[in-house]
């Protein structure tokens, strides 16, 4: 199991939870109480949204990563391993974005490239606080757990 | 990425609370072939943050409505909001025991393509029609 997978269980428990109380509350006409277990269950839908983000983050700088000490251990022509080095000295300084590490996986506009730059996107809004954003989790979680496994070089 | 301006913020209202209503007078005439099944508007949801103050909307509501099985109240439908994640509307079908999903997978100009994500893991998801929507309900009265 990946840690994607792992988040996942774990905020669907909190959120089933949660969601069950908010039922309780509105049952019994308790407004207040109803109104904090949906603003629970959206913070908390915001809080494993960023975490997530980060795991796969993670997960698409390490196969980069990868990716790069690959090329230049099979490499044989200078031609093409000076690229390479080049973009390892970028990498090992931290002068890659996000987006250049998706890009070296992913073919530009293409659909998962542009499914993880919509996520980053939004990852972006989410981090500032904008509380209009409101997430379905299960589409996020299907999403990332196929882009973890996927990726690859 | 959209721009978000008070008339983006306006039509969206509109368009969005359009076809929560619309979905409810669709769920409101399946049960209403059924004897003990019947839905019933309730009180908005309420959305209020100060981005939405910042153009002059000081809330936003949503219809939400209660799903009651022989005067018991069974379950409720809450919407989730207008600008949602992953999903073009999303609909929380919450009860006692189980939350079902109901996720409109268009996109923003489309005719609403409404699915049903079941409570098994999330992982199950079929069509919204009236003998799924039925199945839901049944299982969640289990």
């Amino acid at each position: 199991m990946n840690v994607i997978e792992e988040l996942e269980i774990i905020y669907t428990e909190i959120d089933d939870s949660y969601a069950s109380k908010e039922f309780e509350a509105h049952s019994k006409g308790y407004n207040i109480k109803e109104n904090e277990f949906q603003n629970i269950r959206s913070i908390n839908d915001h809080s494993y949204f960023l975490i997530a983000f980060t795991r796969l983050e993670d997960r698409i700088k390490t196969v980069t990563q990868n990716l790069i000490d690959s090329k230049l251990q099979n490499l044989n022509s200078w031609s093409y391993i000076r690229v390479w080095r080049i973009i390892k000295n970028r990498e090992s300084r931290d002068r890659l974005s996000f987006l250049e590490y998706v890009e070296l996986l992913t073919e530009k506009g293409q659909s998962d490239y542009n499914l993880i730059r919509d996520y980053y996107n939004d990852r972006n809004i989410v981090a500032h606080g904008n509380s209009l954003r409101s997430i379905d989790m299960a589409t996020v979680f299907q999403d990332f757990k196929r882009l973890y496994n996927d990726l690859s070089f | 990425m959209e721009t978000i301006d008070k008339q983006h913020i306006l039509n969206r209202i509109d368009v969005g609370t359009k076809r929560i209503n619309d979905l409810y007078t669709l769920i409101e005439k399946w049960l209403s072939t059924t004897n003990n099944y019947r839905l019933v508007k309730s009180k908005s949801v309420v959305l209020k943050d100060n981005l939405l103050q910042n153009y002059g909307i000081s809330k936003i509501q949503l219809p939400a409505a209660d799903i009651y099985k022989n005067n018991t109240l069974l379950a409720s439908l809450k919407p989730k909001g207008l600008w949602v994640i992953g999903a073009n509307l999303r609909i929380d079908l919450i009860s006692r025991s189980k939350l079902v999903f109901l996720r409109d997978e268009s996109k923003d100009q489309e005719k609403p393509k409404w699915k049903i994500i079941h409570d098994k893991n999330r992982q199950e998801i079929t069509t919204l029609s009236e003998k799924n929507f039925l199945k839901v309900l049944n299982r969640i009265n289990k």
